[in-house]
């Protein structure tokens, strides 16, 4: 079995009378180690297949299994133990905790498990050694995702699941951004699943799952990813 | 474009139903307090001035010290025509009560003939008003529970007061109770001058049933005063005015009377003089006559007295006669009683011989007919054995006959025998040889030797020997049979000869012993008849001897029975002599007897007489000193006083007025703490709305719509919630809060009537103020977002930035905090003005509950040191002012028998002014100042220096001084010993009391004060031993024999007191119930408000801790550590705060009576912190169901 396994992932919502599907029969499977986008249009259910495998919200049926677990079925309160431990979750718009410094808000993430990096470390790795003491409205957009990417590896994730990361920055900084990701992805051999409507990055993944319409279009397997600096778009 | 705009506030509402609701709900609750206790003061005025108008309250009441004559009435009704005048009785009585104390009644007449008079106006509340002379009705207070309509009440008086002269009629049948407004107080009932001092019934009865001769209060009312409020200045500045109109009246009728009374007084005196005159000279007239009629009584005793002496010297002759006679009497009859005994012993002994003599005859008698017996029965037996012997002798005779005829046939037998015997022998031979014949035949036969027929022959032969043989032993046979039956008939004779023989041989032996028999028998007779013969001659001689004595003894008796006549005859006389002798003496004594009585009683003639001439003399003297005394009075006649009572005399009165100024005092502080907090929530709530909208504000900015027309809907939206919170609080608070506190008010003041009217304007006021404080706050929370432009308002707000607090540089205090410890504090710094809010609610909140217990501790206190510390004495013991020293002394040794002892102390309730100030106070005297520090506690309140009552002043409470306006030592005070007499005295010192009001006073200072000349005693102050722990069955038990007690009116014990005084202020935990409901409808708004707005400000960032991995608990503890650390800040804050708000309330809650404690207890402190507590708590499980319910999903969506 692969690392990350979807069987038949459906969501739907109800609108008053109407039944939304917002996942129809999701299924794919990534492997360890992996760096796989799912891409495709607003809409089309991607970022809705990024929170069931973040733990944040639970498919209406299917099942999922993330490192041989069977995430599909936790409860309440073994999706927050799962959110804890296995998790790292990347924003568009970083919710950084406003009211702390960059050091603060990966403490804040860190003090809740036993095995975590460092927030000096982790900062240093991502290159904000001295905007450690720095509060979020001081930063800027980059500096920010990057606190927030520091704040997800700091608690060593088994998954970074990440919400369009370069959708609020400019295009230097996005690149070094992903850049980031896949060097985290290479290195220290994490399993990254990024969202996102930008096609144009997909050359980049080890795997990109294409979703239309609620549904998976098409799985493609790169057998050569492109570094990023070789990216345009 | 309004138009937009409202229908985007009415979808607004729709959209956020709690926000509105919680601003409608702080308005309301805000409002309505504040409405509705300001409502309060004004509604307890109204609804008493209507009671008061309806009732037609009188205005003035008039009493004078003479009275008011027709004279007085006529002044007053041609000088006042536009009022009401009512001219009437009252007086003051005794009643007995169930409990068998003697308790004062006032009295009032009750004239039914004026229509509008105050009295008909008395409100009946059961039964029905007097209609008869023997009816009343009384009044309804909770005091008087046991009487009831149709029971009996009996007015009395005392040595002091006579009722007799008062009233006509004293029994009465109860027929009503009543309400009066001139009575509102529910306990106070007035002062009066007897008794204990203080009024405890009221009794309305028929005017007829008065017999005084001047009306004793005028009662006047007037329509015109009816136009004002009651309480108001308007009113009283009329009031004042009418009374300055009476008190002219009053001048010129004191002077008017004067006049009246002083004419008709010398006339009287004069009077008085001519009959005293006239009456001495019949008095001393008779005196005279007198002395003559005893000096003839005195002449006639002496001759009584003679006669008297003679007879009393006969008397002792008979005397000594008798004696004589009774002492020979006394010699002779022992005598007499000698020789009868004499003759009784004789007698005795004859009767004795005779007896004897009796008895051997019989017994001779007996002996004789036995000795003839004896031969008869000898000489029968001889006859008898006689013929025995010839039977005998015949017997015998015939026995020798029958042996030789038995020897005889003897013989014969034994010749027999031989016979037969020889033929058995032949016999039995002849046998022998045929059986050897036949044996040899036989042989031969066989051997042959021999034919048969020779046998045949032979054997014929041997047959026919046989047959001879066999005949033969045949008659052997009946030989032999015949020899044994002679032998048996033989031997048969034989026994029955030896029986006879034998029989011979015994009646032989028989017939020779009864021969001995008869021969002794024969002997003895003959000496038994040797016997009786000796016998009968030694009878006769004893017969003989017999009749000798008994002659002699028939002489004696003759002699004996002819001296006991003589000694009768003597006895006799001399009984005779002593009876006579005796009456004599009695009738001697009788005259005696009658003589001294007539001594006596011209002696007593004599003192009688100088008596009746000293007294004569005296009483002369005495009349004459009366006339001349009147004479100097008629001089010394005071002029007639007028005292003029206005509507605040009547108890209870004025006390209501000022305690709803009280309540208006507390209306104003408590309410404006709500405002302030309602707009405080409405304030960040509009805030919060405003911000929320930000890029909707923008958007309509951008569409050109003026800051206005955009600030309209926040107005618009928050108006309609502040005036639809303020109309339904007003609505439900005027009607809730004012009702809480007239029913309040209803445990101490009788006020029927309840007017709970809405004011107006006091309703618009409150409404503007609404909305101005509502458009106040939205204003301020619109202002900032509207000068921002468009471009920046569509952009995300940008989060409030992050920023280093102030504690951050104090290292060593920052370093030592958790990690948690850090966010919270920073989290608490960001939001200052939540912060704030927080704060000031929750501290509000904690000062509501601490002030509700701080009252509640308040007046615990006071009856914890008022009975406790100050009031020290067990219980009293109340009499009239007219008690003996031995009845005091009586208390005194009843109270010695429970372990009691005490002192005589003066208590009464009197009234005590200063310059405009006056109230009811006890003034309480002894004889010295230890007598009083025995039963209370004289010290400061503060200090606790113990004071000492002087000559120099006296010493009063504290309450007391403030309610004279802020008396200090050293200040004078005017006391109204009596209706009429006043008096100043200085203050020497200020102690602590909180019950009642107390003047403490010396004997001497009184005596001073007064003129009078010893200190009128009303009552007895006892101590046990046992404190207050007296059993209650020795209270009763002592309480009952001491009412036993001449002239004790009632016993009274301290902790009864106690009791009554807790019963009544319980009504305050009402008030704390108010202020611990609201208290908590505060906290709850405040900070679930706050707590509301904090999650959503933040919901992105609670939603990050949750994508984080951070589980419910800690999510809320994050959220809540804050809220924790306000809240306890904001508890101690209103611990301090509410500490000046229990001296405020308790100040201004005081009623006149009491003094409240002023301490609050750290209880108290600690209930109210745990309280507030409480409800933080309730209000974040409240937010910890919101905070899991935050959907991360949602809260995290991309801005748009």
């Amino acid at each position: 079995m692969s690392f990350v396994t979807l069987n038949d992932i459906t969501k739907q919502y109800h609108m008053g009378d109407i039944i939304i599907n917002a996942n129809d029969k999701v299924s794919f499977d990534i492997e360890k180690g992996e760096f796989a986008i799912i891409v495709g249009p607003s809409g089309s259910g991607k970022t809705t297949v990024l929170n069931i495998l973040g733990g944040m919200d639970t498919p209406t049926s299917g099942s999922f299994y993330v490192d041989g677990s069977k995430i599909s079925g936790y409860n309440r309160k073994e999706l927050i133990d799962y959110r804890r431990y296995d998790i790292g979750f990347i924003f568009q718009f970083y919710n950084l905790i406003p009211n702390l410094t960059a050091k603060e808000n990966i403490e804040l993430s860190t003090q809740t498990v036993q095995d975590y990096i460092p927030a000096v470390e982790i900062l240093e790795k991502v290159g904000l050694t001295d905007r450690i003491n720095n509060f979020p409205a001081q930063l800027s957009g980059g500096e920010q995702q990057r606190v927030a990417i520091a704040r997800a590896l700091a608690k060593k994730p088994k998954l970074l699941l990440c919400d369009e990361p370069t959708g609020a920055l400019d295009y230097n900084t996005g690149k070094m951004i992903l850049k980031l990701l896949q060097d985290t992805c290479r290195s220290d051999n994490m399993t990254v699943i990024l969202v996102t409507h930008n096609t144009a990055i997909c050359p980049m993944a080890d795997r990109v799952i294409h979703m239309k319409s609620s549904k998976v279009s098409e799985i493609v397997v790169n057998e050569h990813p492109t570094p990023v600096e070789e990216i345009e778009w | 474009m309004k138009n937009a705009m409202l229908k985007n506030a009415f979808a607004e509402m729709r959209k956020t139903k709690s926000r509105f609701l919680s601003i409608f709900g702080i308005i309301a609750i805000g409002t309505g307090f504040f409405a509705g206790l300001l409502q309060s003061a004004p509604t307890m005025k109204e609804s008493s001035d209507h009671y008061y108008d309806r009732t037609s309250l009188l205005d003035y009441r008039l009493v004078s010290t003479y009275g008011f004559d027709d004279n007085d009435i006529k002044a007053m009704k041609d000088g006042l025509s536009d009022v009401d005048i009512y001219p009437g009785y009252f007086t003051d009585a005794y009643v007995n009560t169930n409990a068998g104390e003697k308790k004062v009644a006032r009295v009032y007449s009750l004239d039914n003939t004026g229509e509008n008079n105050p009295y008909s106006s008395l409100q009946i509340i059961d039964g029905r008003l007097p209609e008869k002379e023997n009816e009343c009705v009384i009044d309804s207070s909770k005091m008087l529970t046991q009487y009831k309509v149709g029971d009996k009440l009996t007015l009395c008086g005392d040595e002091d007061t006579d009722i007799d002269d008062t009233l006509s009629v004293k029994e009465f049948t109860i027929v009503g109770k009543f309400e009066s407004p001139m009575y509102i107080s529910d306990v106070e009932r007035g002062n009066t001058t007897i008794g204990s001092g203080s009024v405890y019934m009221l009794c309305y009865i028929p005017q007829s049933c008065f017999k005084t001769e001047v009306y004793t209060q005028v009662v006047i009312t007037s329509d015109k005063l009816k136009e004002y409020n009651c309480y108001s200045d308007e009113y009283e500045n009329a009031r004042d005015e009418l009374g300055e109109r009476i008190q002219q009246i009053a001048d010129s009728r004191e002077q008017g009377r004067y006049d009246e009374i002083t004419e008709e007084a010398q006339s009287k005196i004069n009077d008085g003089q001519k009959e005293l005159d006239e009456k001495k000279a019949d008095a001393y007239k008779e005196i005279d006559d007198n002395e003559k009629k005893l000096s003839d009584a005195k002449k006639e005793l002496d001759d009584a007295k003679v006669q008297l002496a003679d007879g009393k010297a006969q008397l002792a002759d008979s005397k000594k006669q008798l004696d004589d006679a009774k002492k020979q009497l006394d010699e002779n009859e022992p005598v007499l009683a000698d020789s009868k005994k004499q003759l009784d012993d004789s007698k005795k002994q004859l009767d004795d011989s005779k007896k004897l003599l009796d008895d051997t005859k019989a017994q001779l008698d007996s002996s004789k007919s036995q000795l003839d017996s004896s031969a008869q029965q000898l000489d029968d037996t001889k006859t008898q054995l006689d013929s025995t012997k010839n039977q005998l002798d015949s017997t015998s005779s015939q026995l020798d006959r029958a042996k030789s005829q038995l020897d005889s046939a003897k013989a014969q037998l034994d010749e027999s025998k031989a016979t037969l015997d020889a033929t058995d022998k032949q016999l039995n031979d002849s046998q022998k040889d045929i059986d050897n014949s036949r044996a040899q035949i036989n042989t031969a036969v066989a051997a042959g030797m021999m034919t048969s027929d020779e046998a045949a022959v032979k054997l014929a032969q041997l047959d026919a020997a046989q047959e001879q043989v066999n005949a033969g032993r045949a008659q052997y046979e009946s030989g032999l049979a015949q020899y044994n039956a002679g032998l048996s008939a033989y031997e048969k004779s034989k026994a029955e000869y030896d029986a006879g023989y034998t029989q011979y041989s015994t009646a032989k032996a028989q017939y020779e012993s009864g021969l001995a028999r008869y021969n002794d028998g024969k002997a003895q007779y003959e000496s038994g008849l040797d016997r009786y013969n000796d016998g009968k001659k030694q009878y006769e001689e004893g017969l003989v001897q017999y009749n000798e004595g008994k002659k002699q003894y028939e002489d004696g008796l003759a002699k004996y029975e002819k001296g006991k006549s003589e000694y009768d005859n003597g006895r006799k006389q001399y009984e005779d002599g002593l009876a006579k002798y005796n009456d004599g003496a009695a009738e001697y004594e009788r005259n005696y007897a009658s003589y001294e009585d007539g001594l006596k009683e011209y002696n007593d003639g004599v003192k009688k007489l100088s008596d009746a001439k000293s007294e004569a003399d005296k009483e002369f003297a005495d009349a004459q000193k009366e006339i001349d005394d009147n004479k100097k009075k008629l001089d010394d006649i005071e002029k007639p006083e007028w005292y003029l009572f206005t509507r605040e005399d009547d108890p209870g009165y004025s006390e209501y007025g000022q305690n709803s100024e009280r309540i208006s005092n507390i209306a104003m502080v408590f309410p404006l703490f709500f405002v302030m907090v309602a707009a405080l929530v409405c304030l960040t709530t509009m805030t919060r709305m405003v911000e929320e909208q930000r890029t909707q504000i923008g958007t309509l900015k951008a569409l050109g719509y003026k800051n206005g027309s955009i600030m309209f809907k926040y107005m618009f939206y928050a108006l309609t919630a502040a005036i639809c919170g303020a109309v339904f609080g007003m609505l439900v608070g005027m009607k809730i809060f004012p009702a809480i506190i007239i029913k309040a008010y209803a445990m101490m003041y009788t006020i029927p009537d309840m007017l709970l009217p809405y004011d107006f304007v006091l309703m618009i006021c409150t409404v503007a103020a609404a909305i101005l404080l509502t458009a106040v706050t939205v204003y301020f929370s619109c202002s900032g977002i509207l000068h921002d432009c468009p471009a920046t308002l569509m952009r995300p707000k940008t989060p409030k930035s992050g920023k280093k607090i102030l504690l951050e540089r104090i290292g060593f205090i920052w370093n030592r905090l958790s990690f948690s410890h850090k966010v919270t504090m920073r989290n608490i710094f960001r939001y200052k003005r939540r912060m704030l809010m927080t704060i000031v609610g929750i501290a509000g909140c904690t000062a509501l509950v601490l002030t509700g217990f701080g009252v509640y501790d308040s007046v615990n206190d006071i009856i914890q040191k008022q009975f406790g510390e100050i009031s020290n004495y067990t219980g009293i013991v109340a009499y009239g002012d007219k008690q003996t020293d031995e009845q005091i002394a009586e208390i005194a040794d009843k109270l010695a028998g429970y372990s009691c002892k005490g002192d005589k102390i003066y208590q009464k309730q009197i009234t005590v002014a200063s310059g405009k100030n006056s109230t009811d106070a006890y003034i309480f005297g002894a004889k010295d100042n230890d007598t009083i520090t025995q039963f209370v506690t004289v010290k400061d309140r503060r200090t606790g220096e113990h004071y000492t009552v002087t000559d120099d002043g006296v010493i009063i409470n504290k309450k007391l001084a403030t309610l004279l306006g802020g008396i200090k030592k050293g200040d004078e005070i005017t006391l109204s010993l009596s209706e009429t007499k006043r008096v100043n005295a200085k203050v020497t010192e200020i102690c602590e009391n909180y019950a009642h009001h107390y003047v403490y006073i010396t004997e001497n200072l009184y005596k001073k004060l007064s003129g009078e000349d010893s200190l009128p005693y009303n009552c007895y102050f006892f101590n046990s031993d046992e404190g207050d722990d007296m059993p209650e069955s020795d209270r009763d038990e002592l309480a009952n024999e001491l009412m036993k007690i001449d002239g004790v009116m009632g016993v009274s014990f301290k902790t009864s007191v106690e009791g009554t005084f807790r019963t009544m202020l319980n009504s305050l935990l009402l008030v704390i119930i108010v202020l611990i409901v609201s208290a908590g409808a505060l906290a709850f708004i405040v900070l679930y408000n706050l707590t509301n707005i904090n999650i959503n400000e933040r919901i992105r960032e609670i939603a990050s801790l949750k994508v984080l991995g951070f589980y419910d608990k800690e999510v809320s503890m994050y959220v809540f550590r804050e809220t924790v650390i306000l809240t306890l800040i904001g508890t101690v804050t209103g611990m301090v705060f509410g500490r000046f708000l229990v001296d405020f309330v308790v100040r201004t809650a005081e009623i006149d009576m009491v003094m409240f404690g002023r301490t609050v207890h750290p209880m108290s402190f600690l209930i109210s912190g745990l309280i507030t507590i409480c409800f933080a708590v309730i209000v974040m499980l409240f937010m910890h169901r919101r905070l899991m319910k935050v959907d991360m999903v949602e809260a995290l969506k991309s801005v748009e």
